[in-house]
Formats: structure tokens, C-alpha cells, sequence
């Protein structure tokens, strides 16, 4: 899978833009804040509609204008045209081959993993980026799981204000248990597709972290759905064992869900570990270790989509070249003269040497725009 | 402000209060109706006041209906043993152009959503508890398969099931006369889950 072509018009500080990508390796040179990262923010939006980047969306649109445009000619078997329309009033419009769409139907046609320096949060910071972790990964290879997800917050939406109802005495608690029902059955199955990409990219993370380490290390992903933090544990991932431990836990904590007026249990808090040599790398591990454990599972999500969808996705590479050391360096730079499209922002060109600088295509960028 | 004469801005002003019509609708519907004969506009004027005064609810089944009972209640070739319950009037007319349901219905007016304030007291749950009798043999559940009529299928379940009355609810799966392989992953993926023995 690859994106040919990229255009943007009026897309944050771009005017105007339009490149041609090379089918392997594209670098973006320039000084900070000149728009090198847009270009990879408007890719990443061609792939899952969504900016990796907090923001709002009308952020997008240059901010003398009312329309921005992001079109993206995206090769996999054919070629096909993805297109982004931000509006500032009428907010955001997808189409797919020139065909107004829905995300379900846009988001999966493009593949893309991400690179950031922001990536080490995936380690250090709150739960809630890993389930985004596991919920945009999941999503962009099972469109299942995608409407499951979406069916679970409704319902989770639907309990809370009813459980707020219940508290104020403006409704009896009897009527818990028609939600209870559909809370356990689709939180349940959001828990076992979960577990089962858990289980496979942990696996390919610990193949890349030992090539990484050079075998000194041992890293496992490890899953904690909400009702182990609870003191409930579970054997196998059934859907019988997963609603089972769903449904005391619920029963534990229903008192105190009575009492605060909303829904305190489900997969909206759930989490996983890194684990080196067994060690929880968050509390435990180096800035050295969790850079090359965060690492080694970005590397194996590219193996797990391909394995999914059977493409390799396309690398994004957020000026991550500067963080890593040399070994790690080396590492990565084997795996961009590999045959996976790779787009990739530097400040500085001389992290490259001259056999990738030839084979590359070289994006110079000074306030959004390509200087020749 | 306005560049409308008063009573067309007027008659705009109404046109967009209704559902699937925006402004832009609403000024051609009203420039035609300016356009047409002082006939049709009495027409539809009377057609408009006329329904608002001839219909009203059956009072068995609580469907939309200028005869009390409505046309389906008050046809005794029916089979008055099954009762299928649906959310709104609507979804009535479409299971009867199936012409395959020969059985009563019966109106909810809506699902149960917190959210919006809509409990079971808000729909006519009540009213169908009174119609059970021993004649009954089946209560079909044909609420919308979204969060919602999933919901307010199980309260019903949970209701009447105790009382002694089987309780069915309508399946999900795959559209017929199409190729499997032309069937979205969702409703695949409940087709296999919702799937029943040869």
C-alpha cells in the first residue's frame, strides 16, 4: 500500500501544495514550525479521519478561508482518491473515489502507523492513550469492531444517565438491568477482540524488542481489562469467562454506582503494561528502555497490519531520528531501505547517509512551502 | 431583514419547521404553492387541518387511524393469538407491505432512552399489558435493532415472559436476493452470530 500523490489546499499553513511521493522513501527537510508536520497530519487524517494531534478541526482550515481540502491517490491494487473537505460552518466531508461517504466505510481503505516523540506517552501517560491505541489500531483493520465500539458507548451514554436519574430519585433501579444486559454483552466482545490483538502484536513486539535489545531484554505486552484492577482474574479469553467476570464485577461495584450517579466498570477502563523482564516499564523502566519498548511496538504493529490486511501500511515518521541512539538508529534506517513507503520529517538532512539521501525523494519546506 | 413579502416569509418560516426540509426546500415548496391555483392551495390547506382533525389513536393498538378500532383491529379475518409491537406508526405500513404478518399490532410510540428522558412510563406498555389475555399466543418484538430497541426489547421480555406468554424477537441477518460478498462486515458478522440450525 502507498499514497502516490498528496495535494493540500488551504490545509493549515499550506496555500497550495502538491507532491509526488516516491514509492519508498520521502524525507521532509526544514527548520521548525514551517509545516512539516502537517503534511504527515494530513496523511495520517486520509488514513483514520482523525488528527493525531489535539486540535479543533477548523484549526485545519488557513485561517483566512472558510474551506480546506486534503486529496490523497492512494495505491493498492488500483488506485483510488481519498479526499478530506473541512468546513469552517459545516464542519467535515469524506469521499471515497470522488463519492461522498461515512467514516465506516473510508476508514481501512489507507493504512498508516505513526511515529512520534510523543510516542513515549503511550508508556508514561494515562491509560486513556493506550485504549486510543488499541481502539484506532483495532479499527483500522476490523470494521466490526468499529460499530461494536460505537454500540457500547451509546449504551454506556444511555446507563450513565440513567444510573444519574436513579440517584436523584427521578427513576427506580429496576430498570438497571436492560442496560446491564447489553453493557455485558457488547463490552464483553470489545474485551476479547482486545485481548486477541493484545496477544498477537505482543507477541511481534517481543520479536522486534529482541533484536532491538540484542536479546538482553524480554518485553511482553500485557492486557488488564478493567476487572482485574478490580481483584477479579480470568483464565481465557471466552466470551462465557469474559461476561461472567463483567457481570460481578458490575454486581460488586452497584452500590457504589447507585450512589455517584454513574457507570464505574467496563472496557472504557481498561489498560495493558509493558513489561521488561517482567517489570512494569512505566514505573520501572529507563527513559532508554520504555524509548526502545514503545519502539519495538510501533515496528510490530506494521507487521501485525500486514498480517491483517495482508499490505504493509505507510510509515509515518515524525522527527523521531534526533531521539534515538545510534544502535536504534541503525536499526531504523535498515528498515526504511526496506520496501515499506516511508515519509519522514528532519531539521537536519546529515542524520542520513548518502546511500539514502540518493534513493530518496527530498521535500525542502520553509512556511508552507516546497523551495526547489 | 427579511426579503420574503410577509405572509410568504411567514409560510417559509413554517415549511422549515418540518422534517427533511431545509431553507432552500422550503422557499421552492412555498414559491410553488405562491405559483399554484387558489383551488389546489385550499386543498392542501383543508388536506392539512383534515388530519389534524379526523386522525387521531386507535384506541387498542394505539396506530394512527380515522376509525376507532382502526382497520386492523377491527378486522375479525386477522389472527388475534399473535401481537407484534413495533416503535412507531410507520414501521406498521412496513411490515404490512410484506403482507406476510396477518397477526394485531401494537404501538409503543417510541424506545426507552435515558438520555431523553423516555422511560417505560412514557410508552404504552401499560395499554399492552391490558390487551394479554388467554387467547394470546405470541408477542413478537419488532422495535429497531439499535442500543435503544435492543433495550426496550429486553424490558418487555423481562415483563411479559413471566406472565406466561411466549416472547419473540424479530432476527438480524442478511438482506435476501443479494451476495454474500456484497454483505457489509456488521451485519454479516450478526448474521453469523444470529444463525439457526438446518
Amino acid at each position: 500500500m502507498r499514497i502516490n500523490q498528496l495535494s493540500l489546499r488551504n490545509f493549515r499553513n499550506y496555500r497550495q501544495l502538491n507532491i509526488q511521493l516516491n514509492p519508498y522513501l520521502n524525507i521532509i527537510v526544514g527548520n521548525n514550525a514551517q509545516g512539516k508536520t502537517n503534511i504527515l497530519e494530513s496523511i495520517y487524517l486520509l488514513a483514520t479521519t482523525k488528527s493525531f494531534r489535539a486540535s479543533k478541526e477548523e484549526e485545519m482550515i488557513y485561517h483566512t478561508e472558510a474551506n480546506s481540502l486534503i486529496v490523497g491517490k492512494i495505491q493498492r491494487e488500483a488506485e483510488h482518491t481519498l479526499e478530506i473537505i473541512f468546513n469552517k460552518s459545516s464542519g467535515k466531508k469524506i469521499k471515497y473515489n470522488s463519492k461522498e461517504t461515512t467514516p465506516a466505510k473510508f476508514i481501512g481503505a489507507f493504512n498508516v502507523v505513526l511515529f512520534t516523540p510523543e510516542d513515549l506517552y503511550l508508556i508514561k501517560g494515562p491509560p486513556s492513550g493506550r485504549r486510543r491505541f488499541l481502539d484506532i489500531e483495532i479499527s483500522q483493520v476490523d470494521k466490526v469492531y468499529r460499530d461494536l465500539l460505537g454500540d457500547y458507548q451509546k449504551t454506556l451514554v444511555q446507563r450513565n444517565n440513567l444510573l444519574k436519574n436513579i440517584s436523584l430519585n427521578r427513576q427506580d433501579s429496576s430498570l438497571l438491568e436492560i442496560w446491564d444486559e447489553q453493557l455485558i454483552e457488547l463490552g464483553s466482545k470489545v474485551i476479547i477482540k482486545r485481548a486477541e490483538m493484545i496477544r498477537k502484536l505482543g507477541l511481534l513486539s517481543r520479536l522486534m524488542h529482541r533484536k532491538l535489545s540484542n536479546g538482553l531484554e524480554e518485553l511482553v505486552l500485557k492486557y488488564q481489562p478493567f476487572f482485574i484492577q478490580q481483584g477479579f482474574n480470568i483464565t481465557e479469553y471466552s466470551y462465557q469467562e469474559v461476561t461472567k467476570q463483567f457481570r460481578q464485577t458490575l454486581l460488586a461495584v452497584r452500590p457504589m454506582e447507585l450512589k455517584r450517579g454513574y457507570s464505574l466498570v467496563g472496557p472504557q477502563r481498561d489498560d495493558f503494561l509493558f513489561l521488561i523482564n517482567q517489570l512494569d516499564a512505566k514505573l520501572f523502566g529507563s527513559q532508554g528502555q520504555q524509548r526502545t519498548a514503545v519502539l519495538a511496538c510501533r515496528l510490530a504493529e506494521l507487521e501485525y497490519m500486514k498480517s491483517e490486511t495482508g499490505k504493509y501500511p505507510v510509515i509515518l515518521l515524525d522527527d523521531v531520528m534526533s531521539e534515538l541512539d545510534q544502535s536504534r538508529k541503525k536499526f531504523l534506517l535498515e528498515l526504511l531501505q526496506s520496501r515499506v513507503q516511508t515519509i519522514i520529517t528532519t531539521t537536519n538532512l546529515s542524520d542520513f547517509n548518502d546511500d539514502i539521501l540518493q534513493a530518496a525523494s527530498i521535500f525542502t519546506i520553509e512556511s508552507g512551502k516546497i523551495i526547489e | 431583514m427579511s426579503h420574503y413579502a410577509k405572509p410568504l416569509a411567514r409560510l417559509v418560516e413554517e415549511l422549515v419547521k418540518l422534517p427533511g426540509i431545509g431553507p432552500k426546500t422550503a422557499q421552492r415548496l412555498a414559491f410553488h404553492i405562491v405559483g399554484s391555483s387558489q383551488e389546489s392551495a385550499r386543498s392542501l390547506a383543508a388536506a392539512i387541518v383534515d388530519v389534524k382533525e379526523k386522525i387521531g389513536y386507535c384506541s387498542q393498538c394505539f396506530n394512527l387511524t380515522d376509525v376507532d378500532p382502526c382497520w386492523v383491529c377491527g378486522d375479525d379475518s386477522r389472527d388475534k393469538t399473535i401481537i407484534c409491537v413495533v416503535e412507531e406508526p410507520t414501521d406498521i405500513i412496513a411490515l404490512e407491505r410484506t403482507k406476510e404478518f396477518k397477526g394485531h399490532y401494537h404501538v409503543l410510540h417510541g424506545a426507552i432512552s435515558p438520555l431523553e428522558g423516555v422511560g417505560p412510563g412514557d410508552l404504552r406498555i401499560k395499554e399492552l399489558l391490558l390487551r394479554l389475555n388467554e387467547d394470546i399466543q405470541e408477542i413478537i418484538v419488532a422495535t429497531d435493532p439499535d442500543v435503544e430497541g435492543e433495550a426496550t426489547a429486553m424490558y418487555l421480555a423481562r415483563l411479559i415472559k413471566p406472565l406466561g406468554y411466549k416472547v419473540t424477537r424479530m432476527a438480524h441477518g442478511m438482506p435476501v436476493g443479494g451476495d454474500l460478498e456484497y454483505v457489509d462486515e456488521v451485519t454479516l458478522s450478526k448474521a453469523l452470530e444470529w444463525r439457526r440450525e438446518l
